[in-house]
């Protein structure tokens, strides 16, 4: 048997993987009368169905890993150095800046800004010279400049965004709405800041942020996971553990709600679907409801669902000048 | 072989030989288990290889109350569990439907496919590439054959040879047991 080892055995490769030919299976059969040559074969088989079911794993997956956790102690224990350096360098530098200072960047007054408004019943996202993501919800408006100034970024808007800063060391990034200033140091954030709201929201989702009134003082610092509202008629800032998930999915094109009133509801779904909504009866304001919208179905789907879940009825109408009007009545 | 204890313990005092052992010896259990809760591949080595790394840099500030194994599952679901939150921004896990745990005692499905995976790695690279287009892509010998520019029959061969060895790298003490029994049956 020693002898044909190797052919047995590449007989019963061929055979699992079916490229034997009928004079070879022939030879196959014959060789599965022994014992050992059966049993062998089933083995082999039971592996081949293993590494299916166990499915491949990348190549050089675990010399990669242990070459990455390798390079991270390394990187680890050089830190230090690094960091002596590096406040060696510093020194050296303020040192000399005194007489290069040569500034290239433009001064506060020549920066040139630009505004960008989105209409209702849209979103936009743009990028801005710094390489920072800004994703815009209906009615929104950003003014921001084209080359940011050498020591801050300063953009200012009217309604919702969500922020994605470029990290930049020294280079604040700084948010300014009607009632506060949202000051980052590169990361990912929620603000929520239209005019005709009272209140003004920051939701953090990673990162860190300082909120300053419109003073420049500060008057809360977040960490993520944490939201600050701000009622324009008061003074403090409350703070709050939120799901930052419920304050951002708008940039995928769904809205969370957690037993919200159908008034408020209906102020989001104005501004999305750029239609009015009136309520003809004051008390199906406060109709509570919970649950995800999103966006790319057509308004009167989302109604509808409302009317499943609650004893109103709805009427969508189109005036004169092209306007969509909802009515949200009482159920009789 | 060092057993866990042992290598803890010069890890412990610094020694990151110790800890490539450690890896070495879970690394594609771990896998497994990452994999099992994610589906898809991207983050999944980062996710391994920041396990070790965690238990490096708090190896003085770590007690170890059940076993090294079981500690490096729970850092690892920890670690994907936070590096969901902070990629997706939306939390999209059920916490509750997680895999369990594996104790070290009991034998399971992420030791039993590691097990495998340490033994294709023994192969010989190209022995080991004829074998996983073969079995993880369904490929016949001829398609074999022409993706990697070789002859049909060297393919034969290696296939023959691979299953040869992981057979013997699998399942080493039964040839004895079988010989001693076929020796005694054929004795007639």
């Amino acid at each position: 048997m020693s002898d044909n080892y190797d052919s047995q055995w590449e007989k019963i490769a061929a055979k699992i993987h079916g490229e034997l030919n009928p004079d070879e299976e022939a030879m196959f059969d014959q060789m599965m009368t022994e014992y050992i040559n059966l049993y062998g074969f089933e083995k082999a088989q039971f592996i081949h169905d293993n590494m299916v079911k166990a499915g491949p794993i990348p190549a050089m997956g675990r010399i990669n890993s242990w070459a990455t956790v390798e390079n991270q102690i390394r990187t680890n224990q050089l830190k230090w150095i690094k960091v002596a350096l590096k406040y060696a360098a510093i020194i050296i530098v303020a040192f000399m800046a005194g007489n290069l200072l040569r500034p290239s960047a433009p001064s506060v007054k020549e920066i040139r800004y630009s505004e960008i408004t989105i209409p209702f019943g849209q979103m936009s996202q743009l990028k801005l010279s710094d390489g920072t993501k800004v994703w815009l919800n209906s009615g929104t408006t950003l003014r921001y400049p084209e080359h940011f100034a050498t020591d801050q970024r300063s953009v200012t808007i009217r309604g919702e965004a969500y922020f994605e800063v470029a990290k930049m060391a020294g280079k604040p990034f700084t948010v300014n709405t009607a009632d506060m200033k949202v000051e980052v140091l590169g990361t990912s954030f929620n603000v929520l800041a239209y005019k005709e709201d009272a209140e003004t929201a920051v939701t953090l989702v990673e990162g860190k942020v300082v909120v300053r009134n419109t003073e420049g003082k500060a008057i809360a610092e977040l960490k993520p996971g944490q939201m600050a509202t701000k009622n324009k008629t008061e003074t403090n800032v409350e703070i709050r553990n939120v799901k930052t998930a419920f304050y951002a999915a708008w940039i995928d094109g769904k809205l969370f709600f957690d037993d919200e009133p159908l008034d408020q509801i209906a102020v989001k779904l104005e501004r999305w679907f750029n239609v009015d909504i009136v309520f003809a009866n004051e008390h199906l304001k406060s109709h509570r409801f919970t649950g995800t919208i999103l966006k790319n179905k057509p308004v009167d789907q989302i109604m509808q669902a409302l009317e499943l879940l609650s004893p109103i009825r709805f009427r969508h109408q189109v005036n004169a000048i092209g306007r969509d009007k909802i009515t949200i009545y009482k159920k009789s | 072989m060092e057993d866990d204890l042992t290598l803890w313990k010069n890890i412990q005092n610094g020694d990151t030989r110790a800890l490539k052992v450690l890896h070495d010896r879970y690394y594609y259990q771990l896998y497994l288990y990452a994999r099992k809760i994610y589906h898809n591949e991207n983050g999944l080595d980062e996710a391994v290889a920041d396990c070790f790394i965690k238990l490096w840099t708090k190896r003085n500030e770590i007690v170890i109350e059940r076993s090294i194994k079981s500690y490096l599952f729970v850092i690892l679901r920890n670690s994907l569990l936070d590096l969901n939150r902070k990629k997706n921004h939306i939390i999209l896990l059920e916490v509750i439907s997680l895999p369990d745990i594996p104790d070290t005692e009991t034998q399971n499905e992420f030791d039993h496919y590691a097990r495998l995976y340490n033994a294709l790695e023994k192969l010989p690279e190209q022995r080991r590439r004829i074998l996983e287009l073969a079995v993880f892509e369904s490929c016949s010998y001829a398609q074999v054959a022409e993706k990697l520019n070789i002859s049909i029959n060297t393919v034969k061969t290696q296939m023959g040879r691979a299953y040869r060895f992981l057979k013997e790298e699998l399942d080493p003490r039964s040839i004895n047991l079988l010989l001693m029994i076929h020796s005694k049956f054929s004795l007639n």
